[in-house]
C-alpha cells in the first residue's frame, strides 16, 4: 500500500528528475559581456576624481542589485511552495541590500569620501544582509520544511558556532589588522568581526549544507 | 569547490548551482572585508578600486544570472508534486468530550450497579 502525504501543501520529490538543460552559447556570451561591462565601469570610475567617481563605481553594485530585485519578483510569481518561499527570502535580502547601497549613494552625494563610519546605517544594513544570506541558505536546505524543534536546534547550533568563530576572528584577525588604523577602532573591530564570521559561516553552509545533501528527501550529508 | 564541481552535480539545476557559487564568492568577499576597511581609511596606502569590490559585484551578478535562468527555463522549477486535496481532520472537541464523559460515567455506572446488588456474605 502506498503512503500518501496528508495535509502537506506540496511534496518535494527527490533531486533525480532534473530535466536536461540545453546549452545556449549566446546567453553565456551575453552574461560574460555583462560582467565585463560592469567591471569596466567600476575600474574606469577611478579616473573620475572625488565622490563622483565613487558614485559611478557604486553603480556597479546598484545595477545588479536592481536587476536581481526585478527578476526575483518574476521568479517568485512563477514558482510555488518551497521555491516561492526561497525567492521571497532572496527578495527580502536584496531589498535590504538595495536600501543599503542607495543610502551609500546618498551619503557620497551629500558628504563625499569613503568610507562612512562603521556604525552608519550603510554598514548596519550590510551586516543585516549578511545574516539574511544565511536565511536564504537555510531556505535551500531541508530546514525549509523542518518542524519548529528542528529549526530551533539548527539555529542554536549555528549560533554556537558563530559565537566561537566571531571571537576567533576578532582576536586573531580583526584587532591586529585594525591596530594599524588611526583612532579608536574598538567599535569598528566589534562590527568588523561580524563580516568574516558570516563569510566563514556562509562558505561552510554552502559546502556542507544544501549542495552536500544528495537529494531533498535524503538523509545527512553524503548519504544516498 | 569539489562539492559544486563533482560528478553527479547534474542533479542540481543550473540556477541552483549559480546561487551556490554566488554565495561562495560573496562569502569570500565579506570574509576579506576587514582588509577593505583598512585599505579605505583616510591616509591608508590604497584608495584605489579594490579587487574585493569586484568579487562582491560578481557575487551579485551571478544572482542576476540565476534568477534570469530560472525565468527563461520554466522546466527548471523545483520539482513539486501536488499532494492532492488536503484532508481535513474532524474537530477534536467531540472526542475529548466523549472521553471525559466516559471517564466520569463508567465508575459512576459501576457504583450504581454495585449499589443495586444485594450484599452477599463471604
Amino acid at each position: 500500500m502506498s503512503r500518501r502525504p496528508i495535509g502537506a501543501e506540496t511534496h518535494p520529490s527527490r533531486g533525480l528528475d532534473v530535466p536536461p538543460e540545453p546549452g545556449d552559447p549566446g546567453l553565456v556570451f551575453l552574461a560574460v559581456c555583462g560582467f565585463l561591462a560592469l567591471s569596466i565601469v567600476y575600474l574606469e570610475s577611478g579616473a573620475i576624481l572625488g565622490s563622483a567617481g565613487l558614485m559611478v563605481a557604486d553603480l556597479a553594485y546598484l545595477v545588479p542589485i536592481a536587476l536581481t530585485l526585478v527578476l526575483v519578483v518574476l521568479a517568485y510569481r512563477r514558482s510555488q511552495g518551497l521555491e516561492a518561499r526561497f525567492w521571497m527570502s532572496v527578495f527580502v535580502l536584496y531589498v535590504v541590500l538595495a536600501v543599503s547601497e542607495l543610502y551609500y549613494f546618498w551619503w557620497l552625494a551629500t558628504a563625499g569620501g569613503p568610507p562612512p563610519p562603521i556604525y552608519a546605517p550603510f554598514q548596519m544594513l550590510h551586516t543585516a544582509a549578511a545574516v539574511l544570506f544565511l536565511l536564504v541558505l537555510a531556505a535551500m536546505t531541508r530546514l525549509a520544511d523542518a518542524p519548529a524543534p528542528a529549526r530551533t536546534r539548527w539555529l542554536l547550533d549555528i549560533g554556537a558556532v558563530a559565537a566561537v568563530v566571531y571571537v576567533l576572528c576578532l582576536k586573531l584577525v580583526v584587532q591586529p589588522l585594525f591596530a594599524a588604523v588611526l583612532g579608536d577602532q574598538t567599535v569598528a573591530g566589534l562590527v568588523g568581526a561580524v563580516y568574516p564570521t558570516w563569510g566563514i559561516l556562509m562558505g561552510a553552509g554552502v559546502l556542507c549544507g544544501p549542495f552536500c545533501v544528495r537529494d531533498w528527501a535524503g538523509g545527512a550529508c553524503g548519504s544516498a | 569547490m569539489w562539492t559544486l564541481l563533482r560528478p553527479g552535480l547534474g542533479r542540481w539545476r543550473l540556477w541552483e548551482r549559480l546561487i551556490g557559487i554566488s554565495m561562495l564568492i560573496y562569502a569570500a568577499g565579506i570574509t576579506a572585508w576587514p582588509l577593505w576597511y583598512v585599505a579605505f581609511q583616510p591616509g591608508a596606502p590604497a584608495e584605489e578600486r579594490s579587487l574585493i569590490d569586484l568579487v562582491l559585484v560578481l557575487g551579485h551578478y551571478l544572482f542576476v544570472l540565476a534568477a534570469a535562468h530560472r525565468i527563461l527555463r520554466p522546466s527548471q522549477a523545483w520539482p513539486m508534486r501536488e499532494a492532492g486535496p488536503v484532508r481535513r481532520l474532524p474537530g477534536r472537541l467531540p472526542t475529548y468530550a466523549a472521553i471525559a464523559v466516559a471517564v466520569v460515567a463508567l465508575p459512576r455506572a459501576g457504583d450504581l450497579r454495585r449499589a443495586g446488588r444485594p450484599r452477599v456474605a463471604r
